[in-house]
């Protein structure tokens, strides 16, 4: 087929991306304003980081646990809530259904890989979960002053730049696991068991010191770390300035290996759905 | 009666599920495998805080185990029978095909809240009651008769409870076909019933006692079976049950007199 050749060429050329990114935008901003009442739910429903923090918070009344008392637990789960928001991925649950039902056939008709416009989807999303979280996050600072949060420029700029890694990495598994389901027709379990890992590993039900020593060693070699608990890392304060750049070369390293298995995935997941002939 | 009708209705797709279940059995194993992997995952956190402490606001590695029992038998009970019904409706209210429903001579309240189950998630059940066998255990004790009935009459209250949340939720479909994702939400906030109700403090906990009553649905029966429940939380507890329950059966009487139907 003619446009396979577009298609299945691995990058676009970065002119063209460009080019095609004001469209894009207009059309993602438009989508999100029609189901902005959905999205505003989808958004309150993410409160697992304020279940926890009530559970933390009870343990900690005792006495600090691992180093962190009832003050470090509301910043390191405000600052979970904020990480969690802004590094939200969903591609996997909209890529199973359109490949099971041949959906996704005319989104490879555009000139561009869809993949580009997955992912200005959700940056467009981005702004509209910060305007909810600010009078959510100042709710909990006016509950809890003690938490302290830190907010100088430094810290925020870092904290950004590593939620934007997290970002890219919670999206590309997301690639990498809807992509999956080229093969097996539906890939939810399989995400959800590494949704487990992360909620766990990455630090979203328990700041990752509290676990047993080994679980640190063996993140090391894991993503988790770099998904989700570096961000939360810096903007808690939990990790020392000097080491903030190591842990943002962290994240860059595990983009990069993300990018090379998520894409590769997509591709050869792609030549075999246009072998089915969808 | 229209409401003997609608139990023979649903009497008859619950076979008919069963059915299936039996038929694709391999299918059926594995996702109750998972299902209860999933289940012992989400004890972790609890393993770890016990790490660190010995109680939480006075309850103990086991007795916390308990409420996570309750936990584990509502979000089931709610996954195995209440969402796949309710989580449907506002598919059938935004396409019309609600109107099969109604036309039917049976109650169709009922109809449209038990007439699907999922199976697969009435592991939960067995893993729940394996979960306060091992934590009575534990704490070796042999709870009395009056309190295992107060448990069970409270376990009732909450899954009443659960039901009217669910239902309400569902209902606000016919005034706005898109929320759909409501029913969603009350899950996030279900989750609030993993830990025993006083480790949340202040207006928190005045909101999960009498608002979204999660205290009732999973703190209270395990403080039954422990014998330490106040006789007036129990006589509390089955008030704020029919009350939820008329009060659900209420706003889906309303709801259905605003449903437009497919015609119009």
């Amino acid at each position: 087929m003619s446009r396979s050749g577009s298609i299945a060429s691995a990058f676009d050329s970065p002119m063209a991306v460009l080019r095609a990114l004001p469209a894009m935008f207009r059309v993602a901003t438009a989508q999100l304003s029609a189901y902005r009442a959905e999205i505003l739910i989808w958004i309150l429903s993410a409160t697992m980081p304020l279940v926890m923090l009530a559970l933390w918070d009870a343990v900690a009344e005792g006495g600090p646990v691992a180093g962190m008392d009832q003050g470090d637990m509301a910043r390191y789960f405000t600052v979970t809530l904020v990480a969690r928001q802004i590094m939200s991925a969903w591609l996997s649950w909209e890529l199973n259904p359109l490949i099971r039902t041949g959906g996704l056939s005319p989104h490879l008709l555009r000139p561009l890989s869809p993949i580009w416009y997955y992912l200005v989807q959700h940056l467009t999303h981005i702004p509209l979960r910060a305007l909810v979280l600010v009078p959510l996050v100042a709710a909990l600072v006016v509950w809890r002053p003690e938490m302290g949060l830190q907010t100088e420029p430094s810290r925020l700029l870092a904290f950004s730049v590593a939620c934007m890694l997290g970002f890219l990495l919670n999206f590309l598994s997301h690639v990498f696991f809807g992509a999956l389901a080229f093969w097996t027709g539906q890939s939810q379990g399989l995400f959800m068991a590494w949704f487990g890992l992360w909620s766990l590993l990455g630090g979203y039900l328990m700041p990752v010191r509290l676990m047993p020593e080994w679980v640190g060693t063996l993140n090391a070699y894991l993503p988790f770390r770099a998904m989700l608990s570096v961000p939360i890392e810096i903007g808690a304060g939990l990790l020392p300035e000097s080491e903030w750049l190591a842990a943002l070369g962290h994240q860059c390293l595990w983009v990069v290996a993300f990018a090379i298995i998520a894409i590769g995935t997509w591709q050869r997941g792609l030549r075999r759905y246009e072998a089915f002939g969808a | 009666m229209t409401a003997a009708r609608a139990v023979g209705a649903i009497r008859a797709s619950w076979r008919a599920s069963l059915l299936a279940a039996m038929q694709y059995r391999g299918n059926f194993i594995l996702v109750s495998l998972f299902s209860s992997l999933w289940t012992f995952w989400s004890l972790l956190p609890l393993v770890v805080v016990f790490d660190h402490v010995d109680t939480i606001q006075g309850w103990s590695a086991p007795e916390a185990t308990l409420v996570m029992a309750w936990f584990i038998l509502m979000r089931g009970l709610l996954d195995a029978v209440v969402q796949p019904n309710l989580g449907g409706l506002v598919e059938r209210v935004r396409t019309g095909t609600l109107d099969f429903i109604l036309l039917k001579p049976a109650d169709p309240q009922l109809l449209v809240s038990f007439a699907s189950v999922d199976l697969g998630r009435f592991v939960d059940v067995p893993v729940a009651l394996g979960l306060t066998v091992w934590a009575l255990n534990r704490l070796g004790h042999v709870p009395g008769p009056f309190d295992v009935a107060a448990a069970l009459l409270l376990t009732v209250a909450g899954v009443a409870v659960l039901y009217a949340l669910w239902l309400c939720a569902a209902a606000t479909a016919f005034w706005w076909v898109k929320v759909d994702s409501l029913t969603y939400l009350l899950g996030a906030v279900l989750d609030a019933g993993r830990w025993p109700s006083t480790v949340y403090r202040g207006w928190v906990r005045v909101l999960f006692t009498v608002v979204f009553p999660i205290a009732v649905m999973t703190s209270a029966p395990p403080r039954a079976l422990l014998g330490k429940l106040e006789p007036e939380l129990l006589v509390g507890a089955l008030a704020l049950a029919v009350v939820f329950l008329a009060g659900s059966r209420w706003v889906w009487r309303r709801a259905v007199s605003a449903y437009t139907s497919a015609s119009s």
